[in-house]
């Protein structure tokens, strides 16, 4: 067999090779055996902690990509200086030492000039730190425009930070026995870690869990579950909150205990919203057994949980008192009292779904978590939750998505299902031997321990914008990706203080990931050198001014590409490999390499290695000494010895693949361990509200900061009308197993796989609606909103809300050297239009649900 | 004492390294007020955040050790120490 021409690939011995897969966030072990320098069968790996051997179609595919005779061969330079859609950059062939000394040229330049005029866009989730680290040798802050707005919808991260301390959602699967996921598909091979949490998802069942899915799509999800509760789409919130109103103001079910202790639900709280402090400062609680406000923290919330012995203070959680002539009351009375509004015969105006329906679930979820229960576990009394809710990007990638997000991780706070056995759970707030914990922060409330994260509270500073990412107008946002694009659009509107003038693209594909196209490409063209690192020709390298080939993910080395903060629900901590199997294709190198060489060109290796010392803590004799220049497999190399001994360098790793830790029973179920509290109140939105309301005025932006209070709320999507059911039309976008981003639908396996699958780049399109239109399965249909317009092949079915256009994927892309699936299928993210007003004043996030028109095409 | 920067610092204090001299028994939080006297109070709030402790982010090393984040501030200087001033790039975080 041809490797491509490559003779070099065939000096490799045969056999099989451990390695870790990138074709999701997963990270899921792999054996790929290999023959003469070809790879010719990819398994799961039995014994890697985080798939417990199972693997994908997307893994066993990898052929197809890796043999792929249209990928990226050389490094290539435009000759039509016009950047537009369907343009031909008119590609010519240049050498490695001219793109590399063109690049370091311009980046020296900029360097001296202003560093921040550089620009990363990258979604190599396993490995993103690494540019992180040399972006800050650079200089440049700017790393945030990432090519995965269809994936997490931005208002997951931050709400995760502020209620459990990690980046991730998750469920104990090990121990639940009732599951609600809200526009998830958490456990049916949606979202991450698949292969691990579906395996343990099915074992949950088979012993008899019951699953209940919100969703307007009939997803994967969804025809599996238990219940499927067809919602109005960016309805989720309101569904949440009349829930909340169901258990605590209908059935008196919660956790009053850990509510007490553990929350700040006592805390006192005035008429404007704000925390009643004592004269340190600190917030009051009510003290019912003395009958006086005392301070917050007058007791350890952990040990009056742990008991036997109980403190002698008894919060209170409801009633008016006086403290200094100041009206006020526990902020759980306004919790309960903020939810009246949200009835289930309201909710059901908004959402479609019977009011029964909603209390009944509301019932069943409150009975199932057995508040009051204990379970032990390796000689350990824990809390006992089993009911957990989960909620991702389609329940809260909408307008108001923050508080559709609090309110639906309310639902576990309110019944103690936080952390312990059964419950929901974050992804890894307790790090490998209590290295990182939860610590209180500012009024006891939790703060990731770890060192270097992006939590959302404390929040950062309003101020002037200097980021492109424009954090600084939203402070409590995780991911501001979006923004990113809206100021390349007009950075000067939002008052940043430079031009932007290199991006570098790798692993990223922002022209079909994010929304608009159009406006997408408007940002590329108002940065005058782009540069991208890519496997493949995709859409946003058609706007790049020099295209690096790149390796495929069973050509590179990556040392501990597995994030623990992206892999919940795994039983094992682990430190993994991801070693090449075969030779690189034509020229392809590894942008790590590439990064590397451009710090040596453009003078900024000392720093970069310094950098990388101090984050990456490596030990004496593994350090990298800034007077030499390393291999990136030699960095590889000092990083394992530096973490695991002299005997456990890149060697031991790629002959043996991992170490692994088995978690114990604090790092999984911290909950009754903490001392810091969980927020069930956000009082530091208003003061956060004020600072971005006085700034945006000053800079004369209009800007809304009305969802900066402290309870969640329900407001309707900017198209949203409660009237008129069944005349209105929202698209949707789901995911389907067997893709990952943009990047799986121009392989040939997996874009056959799709042509045969009933609901995978199809138009779904409910039985009454398409009737309606005259419309039947496998018409050629056009979808319009007011951004765009996109076609696609209609799947007429009950599985879909009346309202509600369902489009999968990122399919449809349109790249001229990407001929498989090209222009097949509908791209959902050209239907969005990219602006403020369609924004989460709070995340950034893109609303992802919009009126449309149906007609065939 | 010396103190060098690295990373985002060094475009927020203008240059790579410099000579700053502090009083006696100073701590690495005296040291910052002085160079945000020196640099501007944006760069003193470009390390610390207002509420005593330092951004996500920022290390400080006093003569090539890494100061734990949550202790740095309250370490203690003499004019022969060299000081490395580290900001990082916030992480990518979600899309």
């Amino acid at each position: 067999m041809d490797v491509h021409g490559d003779p070099a690939a065939l000096t490799e011995p045969d056999g099989w090779v451990r390695t870790i897969c990138q074709g999701c966030y997963g990270q899921c072990g792999l054996k790929v055996h290999r023959e003469n320098g070809v790879v010719t069968e990819i398994e799961g790996d039995p014994d890697f902690p985080n798939s417990w051997g199972k693997t994908c179609a997307k893994a066993k595919a990898y052929f197809m990509s890796l043999y792929d005779p249209n990928r990226v061969r050389v490094p290539l330079r435009r000759t039509n200086p016009r950047k537009e859609i369907g343009v031909d950059p008119g590609w010519e062939e240049i050498t490695w030492e001219e793109a590399l000394s063109t690049i370091a040229a311009r980046m020296k330049k900029v360097r001296a000039e202003d560093p921040r005029k550089l620009l990363i866009a990258t979604f190599d989730w396993g490995t993103m730190e690494t540019a992180m680290l040399w972006a800050s040798a650079f200089g440049t802050p700017n790393i945030k425009w990432h090519g995965g707005g269809y994936f997490c919808g931005n208002a997951l991260h931050a709400v995760s930070y502020m209620t459990n301390s990690t980046f991730h959602t998750a469920i104990d699967l090990d121990y639940c026995e009732y599951a609600v996921l809200f526009g998830s598909q958490h456990g049916f091979m949606g979202g991450v870690n698949p292969n691990l949490i579906t395996q343990k998802m099915a074992r949950a069942r088979a012993r008899g869990m019951k699953v209940v899915v919100v969703d307007p799509v009939g997803t994967n999800a969804a025809s599996k579950a238990d219940v499927w509760l067809p919602i109005r789409p960016g309805t989720d919130g309101a569904l949440a909150l009349a829930m909340i109103h169901v258990l605590v103001n209908e059935e008196g079910v919660y956790d009053a205990p850990f509510l007490k202790y553990q929350t700040n639900a006592p805390y006192l709280v005035d008429k404007n919203g704000y925390y009643v402090r004592g004269g340190d400062g600190k917030p009051l609680i009510w003290d019912a057994a003395s009958g006086v406000p005392r301070p917050y923290d007058c007791f350890s919330g952990a040990a009056a949980l742990r008991g036997p012995e109980k403190v002698s203070i008894d919060p209170a959680l409801t009633g008016e008192f006086q403290v200094e002539g100041v009206s006020c009351g526990p902020a759980f009375a306004k919790l309960k009292e903020a939810v009246r509004a949200y009835t289930p015969e309201k909710a059901e105006t908004i959402t479609t779904l019977p009011a029964a329906q909603i209390r009944e679930t509301a019932r069943e979820f409150g009975r199932a978590a057995k508040i009051g229960s204990t379970i032990e576990i390796d000689g350990e009394t824990l809390p006992f939750r089993p009911a957990a809710v989960h909620a991702y990007r389609g329940a809260f990638a909408h307008k108001h998505g923050t508080h559709t997000h609090i309110a639906i991780q309310l639902l576990n706070l309110l019944v103690g299902s936080l952390f312990v056995p059964g419950g929901a759970q974050g992804s890894d707030a307790v790090g490998p031997d209590r290295s990182w914990e939860p610590v209180p922060g500012p009024d006891g409330l939790m703060v990731t321990g770890k060192i270097h994260h992006s939590s959302v509270f404390p929040p950062s500073e309003v101020a002037p914008p200097e980021l492109l990412e424009l954090r600084e107008l939203f402070p409590i946002s995780c991911s501001v990706s979006s923004a990113v694009g809206l100021s390349l659009m007009d950075h000067r509107k939002f008052g940043i203080p430079y031009d932007p003038e290199i991006l570098f693209v790798f692993r990223a594909n922002p022209m079909m990931s994010r929304v608009s196209p159009e406006d997408t490409g408007r940002a590329l063209r108002n940065i005058p050198f782009v540069v991208s690192i890519t496997r493949e020709f995709n859409e946003t390298a058609e706007f790049a001014d020099i295209v690096l080939p790149d390796t495929h993910d069973l050509e590179r080395l990556d040392m501990f590409p597995n994030r623990f903060d992206l892999l919940p629900e795994i039983d094992s901590w682990f430190w993994g490999v991801r070693q090449p199997v075969v030779k690189p294709y034509g020229q392809a190198r590894h942008w790590g390499e590439v990064l590397l060489e451009l710090s040596e060109r453009a003078d900024f290796r000392r720093d970069f290695y310094e950098i990388l010392n101090i984050s990456w803590k490596l030990k004496d004799g593994c350090r990298l000494d800034p007077s030499r220049p390393y291999s990136w497999a030699e960095i590889a190399d000092c990083r394992a010895r530096s973490a695991f001994g002299p005997d456990k360098g890149l060697e031991w790793f790629r002959a043996n693949g991992a170490v692994t830790r088995k978690r114990t029973v604090r790092e999984m179920y911290p909950r009754a361990f903490l001392e810091s509290r969980f927020p069930v109140y956000f009082e530091f939105f208003l003061n956060v509200g004020k600072d971005v309301a006085k700034l945006t005025r000053e800079m004369g932006l209009s800007w809304d900061t009305s969802d900066y209070v402290p309870v969640p709320f329900w407001k309707p999507c900017a198209d949203y009308r409660e009237h008129g059911r069944g005349e209105h039309l929202y698209a949707v976008n789901y995911k389907v197993p067997f893709h990952s981003l943009s990047n799986t639908s121009d392989n040939p396996w997996l874009h056959d796989l799709t042509g045969r699958h009933p609901y995978a780049n199809k138009v779904l399109l409910h039985t009454d609606t398409a009737r309606a239109r005259g419309i039947h399965t496998g018409d050629l249909v056009a979808v319009e909103s007011v951004a765009g317009k996109v076609e696609g092949r209609a799947k007429v079915t009950e599985c879909i809300h009346p309202e509600v256009v369902g489009i999968s994927g990122i399919f449809g892309h349109w790249a001229k050297n990407r001929p498989v699936g090209r222009r097949d299928g509908a791209h959902f993210n050209s239907l969005l239009p990219l602006n403020l007003e369609r924004m989460d004043p709070v995340s950034a996030a893109v609303d992802s649900c919009i009126r449309v028109k149906v007609y065939r095409a | 004492m010396k103190v060098l920067y690295l990373g985002l610092a060094r475009h927020a204090a203008g240059c790579e390294e410099e000579e700053v001299s502090v009083p006696d028994g100073s701590l690495v939080r005296d040291l910052i007020e002085i160079l945000g006297r020196r640099h501007g109070q944006k760069f003193a709030r470009s390390l610390t955040n207002g509420r005593g402790g330092l951004h996500v982010g920022v290390r400080i090393l006093l003569g090539g050790e890494d100061l734990p984040p949550e202790k740095a501030l309250d370490i203690r200087l003499s004019n022969s120490s060299e000081v490395t001033l580290l900001i990082l790039a916030r992480p990518m975080a979600g899309g």
